[in-house]
């Protein structure tokens, strides 16, 4: 697995490697050039003085000695000169160079120049020396006959000590530059993981948060300015991760709640016809089917929330008769409705309505189930339908205004216990996702007395 | 025993009612949260088997409400919210033990026994009076190695006495032990019972272990 401290520490001791080397090499040749140009006009100021010196006198070339010896042409010096003819003909050289009889360069190495410009240049004496030239024509003063105009200088001075100072230097400097890289890739490594800790802490704060313990999330003021965001962030999502495990476990034990009553039932009368025979009678076999059924029924009502909130159920538009269908919703239900003298008044709009089939009958039969399951006895249920919406309204004396935020909630019931078997407190839950995935709204009003459970369909809802 | 069973599902309740009856044990049922507490209250029972989600009060109301009243009586709750924070809910409202639906019949009978047991401070699932043995667990009774076989509600009563040995019990209290409140039974059944479980208990020769105290009861001892 890729590792950002050890990706950072090797491009940062790359880099500072890299840029290491760069300082030390620019210093390097920007000291090199600094001591070559000093060094050429040490050199050029030198032939200017041998060229300024010299002079014609009574039709003799003469060189002011002083000058000579000065510049350190003299005997035992360390520079020298030689002047020539164009021809190449040896015309003087310096006193320094009476210990070299043979001379130290060839004359023919420098070609005498075109221009009366100086040029400088490297080469080296015979002995191996290294050496700088300055190569000019000139003419010496005075030269009134015009007899020395075909005179060429070329001074010379070893650059052995210039060698040496940048040697010297590039020793220094590639010392200097290992030390400085060996003691950067430590400080680079340490700098990192104290720069890193902070990333470390949320790191292991984010690993500590279990999913039993979401509400403990992260402190934004433990971290600094650049993670904070992320912390909060991460809370945010943290908040969310928690609300829907909460919601599953909520679903969950909720499932499992309402199936273990009815599971006990059976459990219950199965051990009872098993214990005494006298007891398994076709009568109790029906009670167990009865509960088995209600089971069922439980089972297909999840499922059918189950495939609407996940949005498996894709919806198949096709034109709707209100009228009949809300028929047969109610037909559905007017046994019970009858039994508890509830009396169902339709209200219905004609015009095209074009839905999901499946997913409208759920909406309908739940809202109407649910109100005639719950209204009190002997009162109105009332339903106001129109290709725009569906509204379904009863009489509910125990609501209370604050159950309007809890109603849609799977498994929700005013009254938790099982006196109502045959409804699980699913109903509202399944309108709520059927009307979500035909993209439309789902809502509770409650006014004096009266829930209202509303599904409005925004124009060209049908379409969805 | 003498149970009450509170529980809103009907066929629950029913079904509940009639296993236990069948046991030999009394039994009154309560569906809902307001009528159990105040049979509780007021009935001398042996166990309370109480659902935690009743209409009208809660079931951890109730238990609540016993407990704040001095009800002493051993209760079982029976809870269709399995979860351990909800078992750990019951347990502190004052619940002697928790039982998650679904359940065994024979589950709930040994876990009922077992809190009369606990109540009697009779740890033993046997309870010997003189030579008289009696298996409270395995419901059966025997007399010097010979088993003597008894019908349910024989076999309550001998428990019930058995359970006080050597105390006089009256008429009244046996009968409102063996019998459910609401079945009123004929006035001599407890005189008849008590006949027929001697006459059982006593093989000839042997020496009896029910007597009579007249205007007063009846009292099991060696």
């Amino acid at each position: 697995m890729k590792s950002i401290h050890r990706h950072l520490s090797l491009r940062l001791c790359l880099v500072v490697g890299a840029l290491l080397l760069l300082t030390g090499a620019g210093v390097f040749l920007a000291m090199k050039h600094l001591l070559r140009a000093q060094f050429d006009e040490t050199l050029t100021a030198k032939a200017r003085a041998i060229i300024t010196a010299s002079e014609i006198d009574d039709g003799e070339f003469e060189i002011d000695l002083t000058v000579q010896d000065f510049a350190g042409f003299g005997t035992g010096g360390s520079d020298y000169f030689e002047i020539r003819r164009l021809d190449g003909r040896l015309f003087q050289r310096s006193p320094s160079l009476a210990l070299h009889p043979g001379g130290l360069w060839d004359g023919a190495d420098f070609a005498p120049p075109q221009g009366n410009d100086g040029i400088v240049g490297e080469g080296a004496f015979r002995d191996g020396r290294s050496a700088r030239f300055y190569v000019q024509r000139f003419q010496p003063k005075d030269d009134e006959r015009q007899r020395f105009r075909d005179l060429y200088l070329v001074v010379a001075s070893p650059d052995g000590a210039v060698r040496r100072q940048l040697a010297v230097l590039a020793v220094v400097l590639g010392i200097a530059g290992a030390a400085a890289i060996f003691l950067t890739i430590p400080s680079i490594r340490i700098g990192l993981a104290r720069g890193m800790r902070p990333l470390e802490r949320l790191t292991s704060d984010v690993a500590a948060i279990r999913p039993g313990n979401f509400g403990r999330g992260l402190d934004p003021a433990d971290y600094p300015e650049e993670l904070a965001p992320v912390a909060r962030r991460l809370n945010e999502w943290i908040a969310r991760i928690g609300d829907s495990f909460e919601r599953e476990r909520r679903f969950s034990a909720n499932a499992a709640h309402e199936l273990r009553t009815p599971l006990a039932e059976l459990r219950v009368m199965a051990d009872l016809g098993a214990t005494w025979s006298d007891e398994a009678t076709p009568e109790r076999c029906r009670e167990m089917l009865a509960v088995i059924s209600e089971i069922e029924a439980l089972l297909e009502k999840l499922s059918l929330l189950g495939s609407a909130e996940s949005g498996r159920h894709v919806p198949e538009i096709a034109g709707i008769d209100l009228e009949k269908s809300l028929g047969q919703a109610i037909a559905r239900h007017e046994a019970l409705a009858a039994k508890r003298r509830i009396r169902i008044v339709p209200h219905v709009m004609p015009g095209a309505f074009r839905s999901d089939p499946v997913l409208w009958n759920a909406i309908v039969q739940n809202l109407i189930g649910n109100a005639v399951a719950h209204a009190p006895e002997g009162s109105d249920v009332v339903i106001e339908a129109s290709p725009e919406r569906l509204v379904v309204s009863n009489s509910a004396p125990n609501f209370e205004p604050a159950d309007l935020d809890r109603m849609f909630e799977p498994f929700w019931r005013g009254d938790p216990s099982h006196a109502s078997r045959s409804h699980a407190g699913l109903g509202l839950s399944i309108v709520k996702a059927c009307a979500a995935l035909l993209g439309a709204n789902c809502s509770g009003r409650f006014d004096n007395g009266i829930l209202s459970v509303a599904v409005e369909w925004p124009p060209n809802a049908a379409d969805v | 025993m003498k149970l009450l069973v509170v529980e809103d599902s009907v066929r629950l309740r029913e079904t509940l009612e009639k296993a236990l009856t069948r046991m030999g044990h009394a039994v009154d049922v309560a569906a809902d949260g307001a009528d159990g507490a105040m049979m509780g209250a007021a009935g001398d029972y042996d166990a309370i088997v109480l659902d935690r989600m009743l209409p009208r009060i809660d079931g951890l109301e109730v238990l609540a409400g016993w407990r704040g009243r001095g009800v002493r009586t051993p209760v079982l709750v029976l809870t269709a919210l399995g979860d351990t924070d909800e078992k750990v809910r019951g347990l502190r409202a004052g619940a002697d033990d928790y039982l998650a639906k679904p359940f065994s019949l024979e589950e709930l009978v040994a876990r009922l026994d077992a809190l009369v047991r606990r109540r009697y401070d009779q740890p033993d699932p046997v309870i010997r009076v003189g030579p008289l043995v009696i298996d409270t667990a395995a419901r059966t009774a025997s007399r010097g190695g010979g088993e003597i076989v008894l019908q349910a509600r024989e076999f309550a009563l001998l428990e019930y006495l058995a359970r006080r040995c050597g105390r006089v019990m009256s008429r009244e209290q046996i009968e409102a032990h063996l019998y459910p409140e609401t079945s009123g039974p004929l006035s001599n059944a407890v005189d008849a019972a008590i006949c027929s479980l001697r006459r059982k208990i006593t093989p000839p020769g042997t020496e009896p272990l029910i007597h009579t105290r007249r205007g007063m009861g009846y009292v099991l001892q060696p």
